[in-house]
């Protein structure tokens, strides 16, 4: 009976030891994302890259604007994709209002387990959704996440943003913020240069994009 | 049945109950200790996202004065009536290199003596009527930062925020979110606003955005994203008023 007693001791003492210092099968296992963030309003460009304001001085900025009709609907339009799948579920998006000076709607991106993929900020844009999150979606071949309204292009801007180096009427100031952004600017040109663009669905027409990783 | 054949057997058998034993024990201590193969993987996949369904659920903010600061989801930046149509003129674009010889030592400066390690100025915007500074913005980055001790834990999960300062002789400002986030307090002895951020699981980590407004005498001074705790943006709020934090 005692080497059976010894054999059972031992049998615990070794699956303990290997339960806790073990390599686990899936510490090797990385999924790598991509978001490509596409225009918000009409296809219809107004100002290509710029910062500030729309002018030839202040070309190759983070920005660009998007006509829009009077209070018409600004969405969040993106495409996402993951390198192992499933992933219908690339990330979250937060929206919020700021207004540091013109009013802004920002969409706050957040990734499977809550750090910044960095923000999108859509200037002269309203919204009543501060607070609010929404899926963006992906698949191991570029999933697009349908148009998500985040908010409404203004028509009269806020305080002193009401002025027409600022505002000359409803418009999307579409531009990213935060680290770790590839602007799309083989398709779209730098300021003062306007034009329309298949800038909707089309896979390739996103404004910028961004990739990150995940260690499951 | 031999003695040697039933020897065998016996020991077959024991072989066999202490390879499921041993079995046993493994994977019952690997889920006692948790899964460690992920950062972040105790919280599982978009943890977070529930608590923010039930915050927007929550009654919103009516217009109301707070600490002698009126603020509600429709109000506009104060104020359209300012000093820009005071003086009869437009706002206009200040250039951004211009931007700190313009602000420096007025009290429209944004200066902050104390910033998290890490968190850098990304861009700088101002505005001007007829010569006179009225708005400045400041937009800064987050990094993410995780606890080195527990693995995945976010202490920060990044993000941006900006500092400004308008030109005022109204006391308003725009703020939207549940009711129950937003409270009166004091940043270095200045009536202020604040609307603290989502904090799912009851974790401060910067995943929601904050809103911290504050009245001054020339006018508002604002903070507004995410990224950081909330005591780390009251930090930052307080060293725009000098000294050490």
């Amino acid at each position: 009976m005692r080497p059976l007693l010894v054999l059972a001791a031992i049998s615990i003492l070794a699956g303990a030891l290997a339960g806790l210092f073990a390599p686990r099968s899936s510490e090797a296992a990385v999924i790598n994302y991509s978001l490509r963030v596409h225009p918000a309003a009409t296809s219809s460009l107004t100002c290509g890259w710029h910062s500030d304001s729309c002018s030839a001085q202040n070309a190759g900025g983070p920005a660009l604007d998007w006509d829009n009709g009077d209070d018409a609907t600004v969405y969040w339009r993106s495409y996402g994709w993951c390198s192992i799948g499933p992933c219908s579920v690339i990330a979250k998006g937060t929206i919020s209002k700021a207004v540091p000076f013109c009013t802004e709607t920002r969409v706050s991106i957040k990734d499977t387990y809550g750090r910044a993929q960095q923000m999108m900020v859509y200037t002269h844009t309203n919204t009543s959704q501060s607070g609010q999150q929404f899926d963006i979606e992906g698949s191991t071949s570029y999933a697009w996440t349908p148009p998500k309204g985040v908010g409404w292009s203004l028509t009269q801007e806020s305080g002193g943003c009401n002025s027409p180096s600022y505002f000359t009427g409803s418009h999307v100031h579409e531009w990213h913020s935060g680290t770790g952004w590839t602007k799309n600017t083989s398709k779209y040109p730098n300021a003062p240069a306007t034009g329309s663009y298949p800038a909707f669905t089309t896979l390739g027409w996103h404004q910028v994009s961004r990739g990150w990783s995940i260690i499951f | 049945m031999n003695r040697l054949t039933r020897r065998t057997i016996v020991g077959s058998a024991a072989i066999v109950a202490a390879l499921a034993i041993g079995a046993g024990v493994f994977f019952g201590v690997r889920t006692l200790a948790g899964d460690d193969s992920g950062a972040g993987a105790e919280f599982g996949p978009f943890w977070y996202a529930p608590y923010f369904e039930e915050d927007f659920k929550k009654p919103r903010l009516n217009e109301q004065v707070i600490n002698g600061i009126l603020v509600g989801p429709d109000l506009e930046l104060a104020p359209r009536s300012g000093l820009c149509q005071e003086k009869g003129s437009e706002a206009q674009y200040v250039p951004s290199e211009e931007l700190e010889q313009r602000s420096g030592g007025t009290p429209l400066e944004i200066n902050p003596s104390y910033l998290p390690e890490g968190v850098k100025l990304e861009r700088a915007e101002g505005a001007e009527c007829g010569g006179t500074l009225v708005n400045v913005v400041k937009y800064y980055n987050v990094p993410t930062r995780e606890n080195p001790a527990e693995l995945g834990v976010l202490l920060w999960s990044g993000g941006v925020f900006s500092v400004s300062r308008n030109l005022s002789t109204v006391r308003q400002f725009p703020l939207d979110g549940a009711a129950e986030r937003v409270a009166p307090m004091s940043i270095k002895g200045r009536p202020a606003v604040v609307m603290r951020p989502v904090m799912p699981a009851g974790v401060d980590a910067g995943i929601g955005a904050v809103t911290i407004v504050i009245a001054d005498d020339f006018g508002i001074t604002a903070i507004e994203g995410d990224g950081l705790p909330l005591s780390e943006f009251i930090r930052v709020a307080e060293s725009l008023y000098g000294g050490r934090q």
